[in-house]
C-alpha cells in the first residue's frame, strides 16, 4: 500500500514516514502543496496523509484539486491541521477530507486511523 | 545660489542621519522580535482557546476576476476563529454574482448596524452552509465607505482591512495578530509587511514562487519597499509613533476604531489619516496604546507596471500625506502627541512633504549654478554625488537589515540583482518619483482645491504610503 | 562649498563600502551557517525517527559540535510542538538521553538576554523535569520575559509544588505582559486546575482576576464556578464582563440570578451589559426570558441584537417573544 505524506515541516514528515514504513507502507513524500498534486496524479497512491499549511498550495486547495481530477477523486485523505473548529472540520468534510488530525497528534494514532481509513475504503 | 546648495547639502546630511537612527531603532525593533521561538508561539496562539476573533473586511470593486480565488485563500488561513466580510462596493462586473454562485449563497435579512456611516448596503448575503462568509451589496462609495460598511457588520472584536487583491500568506494573519494578545488592552492597531508580487508565479490567488520582478519599474518599487518596511517602519513602530499601517493589510481594535469614527471618505490618504487620528484621540483621552509594525507578517501585492499608473499612485500619497498633516496640524511638535507630535509629523513634513520641493529645488539650482559658471564643475558632480549616495546609504542599510533578519531573498543571484538596482534606483528613478510628487501640491495652489479625487474604483491606485 | 561636500561624498561612499562589506559578509557567514545546518540535518532526523518507531531503539549518541546540538534541538522542538502522546514521550527522553535538555538549562545562565530567553521557551515545550532547578531559578531572573517563559515551562510541566513561585512570578509580571500571564494560566488551568484558586488568593489585582477568569472559562472549569459568579458583582467592568462570559461558557445555572441583574444594571457599561447577555443565552434557562425581552425594547443596538440571539435560544417561551416584537433583529434570530 503507498501513501503519501505531504508536509513542509522535514522533522514531521520524516517523523510521520518513519512510523508509516515501519509499519509495512510504501511512503511517497511531498514538501508543499503543488508537489503534493503532482505526486498523487503521477503515483497513484492509497492514501494521502495532507498538511493544511503548506507553502504554494494550502491543504484545502490541494483537496479541492485532487477532487476535480477523475483520477485522484477517490483517494482518502487525512488532514493534519492546527484549525480544529468545528467550522474548519466542516470545511474540510465538505471538501471531500476524509478524517481530521487534530495537531498535536500521536503517530501512533495516526496509523490507526490510515488503516481504517484504507480499511474503508477497500470495502467501498 | 551656493547657499541655496549648502542649505540643501545641510537637509541631505541631517535627512540621512535622522533615517540612520531609524535604521538602527528598526534593527533593535526586529531583534526583539526574534527574541521568542516564532513558529512555536504561532502554534500555539492557532491552538489557544483565548485567540480574539477576528473579521476581514475585504472591499471589492468589479474584481469579478479574482475574488473567488482570493476569497478561498482568506479562508484557508491559519487562525482559530475568523470571519470574512466581502464588501461589494456597487460594482458593475460579475463580482456578486460569482460570489454568490461560489459560495451558494443566500440573501439574508441583517439590520444595518448604526456605528459608522456609509452608503446603503442594498442586500446582505450569507452562505447556505456553515462557513464564516457574509457578502455586503452596497452602492458605490469608494474604498474608505466599504470598509467602514465591512467593520460596521463585523462581530469580532479585531478587524482586519485588507485590499481585494492582497494576497495574504496563510500565517500572516496569526502574526499580525500576536502583538494584541501579547498586550490585549494597549495594543490597537499593527500592521505588517507588505511585498511585491510582480514577477512571482502566482497560482489562483496565491503566491506559488517568490521571484523578483523582471521589469525595471517594479523592480525599483521594491528597493523603495525595503527602505520603507525595513528602514523605517520598524523604526517608528519602537518609538510608537507609527503613522501608516498598510492599507493593503492591517489588523485593528474594532471598538477603538468605531470610537474614532472609522475612515474618512473625503481623503486619498485614508490609511495614514486614520491611524494618525487614532494617535490623537488616544493620547487626548490620555489612554496608553500602542501602534506595532509586526516585520514578519507578509502580503503580497501587484505594483504599478506602468509610470501612468505609478505616477498616479505616487501622486496620491504625496497628497494623502499632505491632506493628513493638515487635518491634524495641531499635533506637531505638540508634546501632548509624544512620539507621533515630536518626531513621526515633524519628520514627515520635513523629509516627505518639504523634502521633494527642497531636493528637487536643490537639484534646479545646481543645474544653473553649473550653467551659469556660477561654481565648478567638479562641485556640481560632488553635490550630484552626495543626492544620490544619501538615497543610497540609506537603501543598502535596509537591505543589509532585512538580510540579516529575514533573509527572503535567498540566492547570489537575487542578491545583485537588488543591489544592482539599489544603485540605480537612487540614480535616476527616485528622482522621477520626486516630481511625480511634487505635482501632489497642485490641489494647493488650484482654486478648486480639495475636492474629492474621482474614486469610482480603487483598485491599484490606493495602496501603501510609505 | 567644496569643503563642505568633499568631506561629505567621502563619508556616505565610506558607508555604502562599509555597508556592502557588510551584506556580502553577512550572507557569506550565514550562507555557510545555514548549509552547515542542513548537512546534518537529514541524519539527526533519521536517527531520531527510527528512535521513536522502535521502541526498543537505543537513543543515538549526544551530538558532537555545538552547531548538532544546535540542530538537534530544533528538531525536538518541533517534533514536540506536533506531537502528543507516546512518541512525544519517547522524544523528550531523547533529548533528556542527548545532554541537549542539560545544555539548554545551563543556557539559563547565560549572560545575554536573548539566549535565556529562548532557553527559557525551548524548555517550556520541551516540558522535561530535568529543567525544573533551572527554571525555578529562572523565575528570578532580571529580565521579565526570561520570568515568564520559565513560568510557563514550569506551568506546563504542571508540578503543584511551584505554583506558589508561579503565582509571585505571574503577579509581578501581569502589568506588562498579560499575554504571557495568560498563556501561563492556560497552562496552570491545563496541567493542574486546582492552583488557579491559589493565584486568585494571592492577589486583588483586577487584571489578573480576569486572565484567570477568561481561563477557567475557556477550559470549562466547572470548580471555578462560584469564583466566576463572585466576580459577577465585581465594581470593574471588564472584570465583570468576563465573568460573564466565563459563567456561559461554563453553563453555571447557579449564575442566573446574578446574570440578570447585570444585564438589566442600566449603570454598566453596554458591552458588560451585552456579555450578561449573552450568557444567558448560552445558559438556556427560560427564566431569563422577561429580562432578554426588556433588553430587547433597549434604545441600545447591540443590546437589541445580543437579547434576540439570546432569545432565539430559549426554547418555545423565547421564540415566541421574538414574534411578538417587531424589532428587525428578531427575523435573523429565528431564522436560526
Amino acid at each position: 500500500m503507498k501513501i503519501l505524506v505531504a508536509e513542509d515541516s522535514t522533522t514531521v514528515r520524516g517523523l510521520v514516514s518513519a512510523r508509516l514504513s515501519a509499519d509495512g507502507y510504501d511512503v511517497v513524500e511531498a514538501e508543499d502543496g503543488e508537489e503534493a498534486v503532482a505526486l498523487a496524479r503521477s503515483q497513484a497512491p492509497d492514501l494521502i496523509v495532507l498538511d493544511k499549511m503548506m507553502p504554494k498550495l494550502d491543504g484545502f486547495e490541494v483537496v479541492r484539486r485532487l477532487r476535480e481530477d477523475q483520477a485522484t477523486a477517490e483517494i482518502p485523505i487525512i488532514m493534519l491541521t492546527d484549525r480544529t473548529g468545528e467550522e474548519d472540520v466542516l470545511q474540510g468534510l465538505d471538501l471531500g477530507v476524509e478524517d481530521y488530525m487534530p495537531k498535536p497528534f500521536s503517530p501512533l494514532e495516526l496509523s490507526a486511523r490510515i488503516k481504517r481509513a484504507l480499511q474503508r475504503a477497500q470495502d467501498a | 545660489m551656493k547657499q541655496y546648495m549648502l542649505f540643501v547639502l545641510g537637509f541631505f546630511i541631517v535627512f540621512a542621519i535622522v533615517h540612520a537612527f531609524l535604521l538602527v531603532l528598526a534593527a533593535v525593533e526586529i531583534r526583539r522580535y526574534w527574541g521568542r521561538l516564532v513558529e512555536t508561539s504561532l502554534r500555539r496562539t492557532v491552538r489557544s482557546p483565548l485567540a480574539p476573533g477576528i473579521s476581514i473586511v475585504v472591499p471589492a470593486y468589479n474584481e469579478a476576476a479574482g475574488i473567488i480565488d482570493s476569497v478561498r485563500s482568506l479562508l484557508a488561513l491559519e487562525y482559530p476563529r475568523f470571519e470574512i466580510v466581502v464588501v461589494n462596493d456597487g460594482s458593475g462586473d460579475e463580482t456578486l454574482k460569482s460570489l454568490i454562485e461560489a459560495f451558494d449563497l443566500l440573501k439574508v435579512k441583517r439590520p444595518t448596524p448604526p456605528f459608522l456611516p456609509h452608503r446603503r448596503i442594498r442586500s446582505v448575503y450569507a452562505p447556505r452552509a456553515r462557513l464564516s462568509l457574509l457578502v455586503l451589496d452596497k452602492e458605490n462609495g469608494g474604498k474608505a465607505d466599504s470598509l467602514n460598511a465591512g467593520v460596521n457588520f463585523a462581530r469580532h472584536p479585531l478587524v482586519c482591512a485588507i485590499d481585494a487583491d492582497s494576497m495574504l500568506e496563510q500565517d500572516a494573519l496569526v502574526k499580525t495578530a500576536m502583538p494584541f494578545i501579547d498586550d490585549p488592552d494597549r495594543t490597537i492597531a499593527t500592521g505588517g509587511l507588505v511585498r511585491i508580487a510582480n514577477g512571482c508565479r502566482i497560482d489562483k490567488g496565491r503566491i506559488a514562487d517568490a521571484r523578483l520582478p523582471r521589469t525595471f519599474l517594479p523592480m525599483f518599487q521594491v528597493i523603495d519597499y525595503l527602505r520603507g518596511f525595513f528602514g523605517a517602519r520598524p523604526g517608528w513602530s519602537a518609538i510608537n509613533s507609527l503613522l501608516i499601517v498598510s492599507g493593503a493589510f492591517g489588523l485593528f481594535n474594532k471598538e477603538a476604531l468605531v470610537a474614532a469614527g472609522g475612515y474618512r471618505t473625503d481623503t486619498v490618504g485614508e490609511d495614514m489619516e486614520l491611524v494618525t487620528r487614532l494617535h490623537r484621540l488616544l493620547r487626548e483621552q490620555r489612554r496608553p496604546h500602542r501602534i506595532t509594525y509586526v516585520p514578519d507578517p507578509v502580503c503580497w501585492t501587484e505594483a504599478p507596471e506602468t509610470m501612468r499608473v505609478l505616477h498616479r499612485q505616487r501622486r496620491r500619497w504625496q497628497r494623502g500625506a499632505i491632506e493628513t498633516l493638515l487635518l491634524h496640524r495641531r499635533m506637531l511638535w505638540n508634546p501632548r502627541y509624544r512620539g507621533v507630535g515630536l518626531a513621526a509629523l515633524p519628520s514627515l513634513l520635513l523629509f516627505e512633504i518639504l523634502g521633494p520641493l527642497i531636493e528637487v529645488g536643490g537639484y534646479v539650482v545646481a543645474i544653473v549654478a553649473w550653467a551659469t559658471g556660477s561654481i565648478d564643475w567638479r562641485v556640481f558632480v560632488l553635490f550630484l554625488a552626495v543626492a544620490v549616495l544619501y538615497g543610497l546609504v540609506l537603501s543598502l542599510g535596509a537591505i543589509a537589515l532585512e538580510d540579516a533578519t529575514f533573509a527572503r531573498h535567498p540566492g547570489w543571484d537575487k542578491l545583485g540583482r537588488i543591489l544592482i538596482f539599489a544603485v540605480f534606483e537612487t540614480l535616476g528613478f527616485r528622482q522621477l518619483v520626486l516630481l511625480w510628487r511634487l505635482q501632489g501640491y497642485w490641489p494647493i495652489f488650484t482654486p478648486g482645491g480639495w475636492g474629492p479625487m474621482e474614486r469610482r474604483g480603487f483598485a491599484g491606485a490606493g495602496k501603501t504610503p510609505l | 562649498m567644496r569643503q563642505a561636500l568633499e568631506p561629505t561624498v567621502l563619508v556616505m561612499a565610506g558607508m555604502v563600502v562599509v555597508m556592502l562589506l557588510a551584506i556580502l559578509v553577512g550572507r557569506t557567514v550565514r550562507d555557510e551557517r545555514r548549509r552547515r545546518d542542513l548537512a546534518l540535518r537529514p541524519g539527526l532526523e533519521q536517527a531520531v525517527g527510527a528512535y521513536l518507531v522502535d521502541e526498543r531503539s537505543e537513543p543515538p549518541p549526544p551530538p558532537g559540535s555545538r552547531a548538532a546540538r544546535r540542530v538537534l534541538l530544533a528538531i525536538g522542538i518541533e517534533g514536540l510542538t506536533e506531537l502528543r502522546g507516546e512518541e512525544r514521550a519517547r522524544l523528550t527522553r531523547l533529548l533528556e538521553e542527548t545532554g541537549i535538555i542539560t545544555a539548554t538549562a545551563k543556557q539559563l545562565h547565560s549572560r545575554r538576554r536573548l539566549t535565556r530567553r529562548l532557553a527559557a521557551q525551548a524548555l517550556a515545550q520541551i516540558e522535561s523535569p530535568e529543567a525544573v532547578d533551572a527554571l525555578v531559578k529562572g523565575l528570578s531572573d532580571r529580565d521579565l520575559d526570561v520570568r515568564a517563559a520559565c513560568a510557563l515551562a514550569l506551568a506546563e510541566l504542571g508540578d503543584p509544588r511551584h505554583v506558589h513561585g508561579l503565582t509571585r512570578t505571574i503577579v509581578e509580571v501581569a502589568e506588562s505582559r498579560p499575554g504571557a500571564v495568560a498563556e501561563v494560566l492556560l497552562a496552570i488551568g491545563s496541567t493542574d486546575p486546582g492552583s488557579l484558586a491559589l493565584v486568585l488568593e494571592a492577589t486583588d489585582s483586577p487584571r489578573i482576576r480576569r486572565l484567570v477568569t477568561a481561563v477557567a472559562g475557556a477550559l470549562r472549569l466547572m470548580e471555578y464556578a462560584p469564583a466566576i459568579r463572585h466576580e459577577l458583582s465585581s465594581d470593574d467592568g471588564e472584570l465583570a464582563a468576563a465573568a460573564a462570559q466565563a459563567a456561559g461558557s461554563v453553563g453555571d445555572l447557579l449564575a442566573l440570578d446574578s446574570l440578570i441583574v447585570l444585564a438589566r444594571d442600566k449603570a454598566r457599561p453596554e458591552h458588560v451589559r451585552a456579555a450578561a447577555a449573552t450568557a444567558l443565552g448560552r445558559l438556556g434557562d427560560e427564566r431569563a426570558v422577561p429580562t432578554l425581552e426588556a433588553l430587547l425594547c433597549s434604545d441600545r443596538w447591540i443590546l437589541q441584537r445580543v437579547a434576540a440571539h439570546a432569545l432565539g435560544t430559549l426554547g418555545p417561551r423565547g421564540e415566541d417573544v421574538l414574534r411578538r416584537t417587531d424589532s428587525p433583529h428578531a427575523v435573523i434570530a429565528l431564522s436560526r
